[in-house]
């Protein structure tokens, strides 16, 4: 069958065409105009250090490639560079030390913006304990792993805490936010670790301190090496998300890219949580759990108590503790988990950022005073009237 | 498969080129083949659901019709119910691409028993046959019509009515001090049941009623009940309508592929833009726990009149337009219903296929208006009670369709006794505030449709009233796409509805049309990054 037109001669139908024609001409340049007018209008700031552009600005930034990101945040030098950009490094680790309580018992937390805030939370509520932190912004738990075995504890803690998060577990096979966070996207790296054999091997990323991302960044060849590293080791790892183009110019690209990338995000999440919670047949799975049994077996031998922090991020309910519950219980691992204290289903326990509100975190704090009292021997000081408390056994 | 997914546009473009390249008749099994791909892609095995009433109605139709079925009729529709049990319910089409062992791709003993079990209903079908056709006509006519409905509403009463009857009739028991334990059915909705299964019943009822003859071609029949793009959510076709369009070599004009195209980009730009853009202050609104301010109220109900229309008008204009692609003409379904000014007004311009339905198979038959003023609000009551319940097995469902056939009574009440005198309110200021005054009323029946329990309609609805004027409002902006789609979208719905023409697009210059077109397009792929959600007539 053939397109025809319904008009009667084939001079209207060819007239019909001329028009259609001419209106798709009219539609791209408006959508030309219409993409010159956002980037003039919304136009990003082009200065490093500018750490608050407009909501706009944001909003139409989100879909550009991680790459070309990273590239405006890098500046001549550290001190010109997006603050964001220094933040997360294993070389060095950032550490938070509370220089005041030195003679208290040491515990040194590794982990995400959460960890921090705990750890915030535990020299607000604690006299006994003093809390040492070691993180980075949205670590996934390899991250938190990685930092552990390169600082084992600063060689002076009594405790060390590893925190795993639900809402980032499905990135734990990543080497780097920038290729699973594109809208935020941070130069970082973190090893990565998989279950080989029943053992947990571990690939360490081409740099791991800002001055080699630079020298690695600034040499073509060095940064497809370093990236094409990256793609074989990253399994979120995608050219079309991470490597600039000169579509990044355009604002429809990128909100097209936005959407690409939203869409692989959420293929990710699916393939390891469902409604039935996380899937125990996941390498991400299996890898978490290889991981908190190697950190409880490491910092034993190092004579410190691991005490898993699981962040029960909201919508997820308590789904992350039941897929390391075995693990945590077959080991002996002393642990606290978030639900316990904040429901995960409800949105009056966490801020607008999604971090616990502060009176929360000061009750997750007294909570895991009590696990790493429980775990050293020690009657805990406090009493807690809620059932369920994680501790270890 | 969604209209709005990557998913989608492939499909749609091999679909396309397919149809474009192959004649007539091999047009309609492709479509056909497409269309329960496109069924199956949710859940295969409820393809033979929908193989099933197709046969069970092809059946009925030519029995009712003529008295007899060919023994070709008879051997096609047969074996294509066989062939859709094994092929349906035997096959796991998953698993054939997938190298699990324990998960083959055909499971023998499930085919064995649905070939088993659609021989034996063939079998029990043509005893019936045999029977129906030694009746005399009108009571052959009765039964068969009586055998489809029947059909039709079982398979609607197990998949979607029977959990919620067993517990409301638990509940009661329970109130009465009688222990009961119940059973329930472990069974999910199938997407668009009652869309298919009310469209199929049409076809029996106008076979009843003379008004149509029925199909001998079982595969263009078929096509008719399966066709994709109305599929799983309407808009809900008469047969009258349809399978001349499918019987007959389509026309494929120029005008009608670009109608298409624009109603397929305005579809998606309502849909993608602004529905799923105001979604999640919604879904926030109506699950919050905390404290609920009345400006919360307010904005949720009103955004949820906002996403209700954009999402289901958005999917019937890309229903339309898709099968506008293939030279199908489907039904206008939405008229600009927030522009209406009374609750019989707008019932002519909001699900316009559904209401029509209600009107020509429910309403009219208990007798319509045809009695005293009592007896026509009985049937507007009964007519929207049971509209309520075909929105889903949920009492807010009921609630929302009484107050629904509340307003009908109180308007209809209000003609008769005031005859025309409301007739004297004329001008565009009493236009504006008749509309306006009306979909306020609309919102609060909203509220009834979206809230998820009694308890939280009481809350709602005494808030209204205790927090009036409280503007502390506590809720999230909805994404940028939506507010600005928004404004574009009340643009152009007040410019259609001044000229009242639904063309009007048509006649704007082109570099005016240009721009709009652009900018649909543009404000969709902002809502693109969005969390894309499913239809929300879906679960209907």
């Amino acid at each position: 069958m053939s397109l025809r037109s319904s008009s009667t001669s084939s001079s209207e139908a060819g007239a019909e065409v001329r028009r259609a024609l001419l209106l798709l001409s009219w539609i791209i340049a408006s959508l030309v105009g219409i993409d010159m007018a956002i980037n003039t209008v919304f136009s990003y700031p082009a200065d490093p250090m500018n750490t608050s552009p407009g909501k706009f600005q944001l909003y139409f930034e989100y879909g550009r490639s991680s790459e070309a990101k990273l590239d405006r945040m890098m500046g001549r030098d550290r001190s010109n560079s997006a603050p964001i950009s220094l933040a997360g490094w294993y070389d060095p680790l950032e550490v938070q030390d509370n220089p005041k309580r030195l003679n208290s018992g040491i515990v040194t937390f590794y982990g995400m913006s959460h960890s921090v805030r705990l750890a915030n939370a535990l020299n607000r509520t604690s006299d006994r304990l003093v809390a040492r932190s070691v993180g980075a912004p949205g670590a996934t738990a390899n991250w938190a792993y990685g930092a552990f075995l390169r600082d084992l504890g600063g060689g002076k803690s009594r405790v060390v805490v590893l925190s795993l998060m639900s809402a980032n577990l499905p990135m734990i096979n990543t080497m780097s936010p920038f290729t699973w966070n594109v809208s935020f996207p941070m130069p970082y790296t973190a090893d990565r670790f998989y279950v080989n054999n029943g053992t947990l091997s571990v690939v360490h990323p081409p740099y791991t301190s800002f001055e080699q991302y630079r020298v690695a960044f600034a040499d073509p060849a060095k940064r497809a090496a370093a990236l094409n590293f990256i793609a074989a080791n990253d399994t979120m790892y995608d050219d079309f998300l991470v490597r600039k183009t000169a579509l990044d110019n355009s604002s429809l690209f990128r909100l097209i890219r936005r959407a690409y990338e939203q869409r692989t995000e959420r293929q990710v999440r699916t393939s390891v949580f469902g409604t039935r919670g996380f899937d125990p047949e996941s390498d991400q799975i299996k890898d978490a759990n290889a991981v908190v049994r190697d950190f409880a077996m490491k910092a034993r031998e190092g004579g410190m108590i691991p005490v898993v922090f699981i962040v029960n991020s909201l919508g997820y309910s308590d789904k992350l503790y039941g897929a390391l519950a075995v693990t945590l219980d077959s080991n002996r691992i002393p642990y606290l988990s978030s639900h316990t204290v904040v429901s995960p289903d409800d949105p009056r326990g966490y801020l607008p950022d999604s971090h616990f509100t502060d009176a929360n975190d000061d009750q997750l704090a007294k909570a895991l005073a009590s696990v790493i009292e429980r775990a050293s021997g020690v009657e805990p000081k406090v009493k807690f009237l809620r059932s369920g408390l994680s501790a270890s056994k | 498969m969604l209209f709005n997914s990557p998913d989608f546009l492939v499909f749609l473009v091999i679909v396309y080129l397919a149809y474009r390249t192959l004649p007539f008749r091999q047009q309609n099994y492709m479509l056909l083949v497409a269309s329960y791909f496109f069924y199956g892609w949710w859940d295969w095995r409820f393809v033979f659901l929908m193989a099933l009433s197709t046969a069970v109605d092809f059946w009925v139709g030519l029995t009712m019709d003529r008295g007899k079925l060919s023994v070709r009729e008879r051997l096609i529709s047969s074996g294509f119910l066989v062939l859709s049990g094994i092929l349906f319910l035997g096959i796991t089409p998953k698993n054939l691409f997938s190298a699990s062992p324990g998960q083959p791709a055909i499971d023998p003993q499930a085919t064995g028993w649905a070939f088993a079990g659609t021989l034996l209903f063939c079998a029990v079908a043509y005893g019936i046959y045999e029977t129906l056709i030694r009746l005399d006509e009108e009571k052959r006519r009765r039964t068969c019509l009586i055998i489809s409905i029947g059909t039709q509403l079982f398979i609607l009463s197990v998949f979607k009515y029977f959990n919620f009857f067993v517990d409301s009739m638990e509940v009661v028991a329970k109130e009465a001090g009688i222990a009961v334990s119940s059973i329930h059915l472990n069974v999910i909705l199938p997407v668009g049941l009652s869309f298919y299964t009310f469209q199929s019943m049409s076809y029996a009822i106008d076979i009843y009623r003379r008004e149509i003859k029925p199909t001998h071609r079982f595969f263009d029949f078929a096509l008719f009940v399966a066709f994709f793009p109305q599929l799983v959510a309407g808009p809900i076709n008469r047969a009258r309508h349809l399978i001349p369009q499918l019987v007959r070599p389509r026309v494929l004009t120029f005008q009608d592929s670009t109608r298409g195209l624009y109603l397929i980009i305005l579809g998606l730009f309502k849909k993608v833009a602004i529905a799923d853009g105001v979604a999640p202050v919604v879904d926030q609104i109506f699950s919050s726990t905390g404290s609920i301010s009345w400006a919360d109220v307010i904005v949720g109900t009103i955004l949820f009149a906002v996403q209700i229309y954009a999402d289901f008008s958005g999917y019937s204009d890309i229903a339309r337009g898709v099968a506008k692609l293939f030279g199908v003409d489907l039904m206008v379904n939405f008229n600009q219903p927030y522009f209406s000014r009374n609750p019989r007004e707008f019932w002519q311009r909001w699900h316009i296929s559904l209401s029509s339905w209600l009107g020509d198979y429910l309403y009219k038959p208990l007798g319509g208006n045809r009695g005293t003023l009592g007896f026509t609000c009985r049937n507007l009551m009964i007519t929207m009670l049971l509209g309520g319940l075909w929105h889903g097995a949920a009492w807010n469902y009921v609630l929302w369709g009484f107050y629904q056939g509340s307003l009908l009574c109180a308007h209809r009440s209000w003609s008769e006794i005031k005859g025309q005198s409301v007739a004297r309110f004329k001008g565009p200021l009493a236009n504006i505030a008749f509309i306006g005054m009306f979909f306020a009323l609309t919102c609060y029946g909203w509220l009834l449709f979206r809230a998820h329990s009694f308890e939280q309609v009481a809350s709602f609805s005494s808030i209204l009233f205790s927090d009036f004027g409280n503007l502390d409002y506590g809720g999230a902006l909805p994404r940028p796409s939506a507010i600005i789609g928004l404004a574009v979208l009340g643009l152009m719905e007040i410019t259609q509805f001044r000229q009242g023409d639904a063309h009007y697009y048509q006649k704007l210059p082109l570099p005016l049309l240009g721009f709009l077109i652009s900018t649909m397009i543009f404000i969709t792929f902002m809502g693109m990054s969005n969390e894309p959600a499913q239809f929300i007539y879906f679960q209907f």
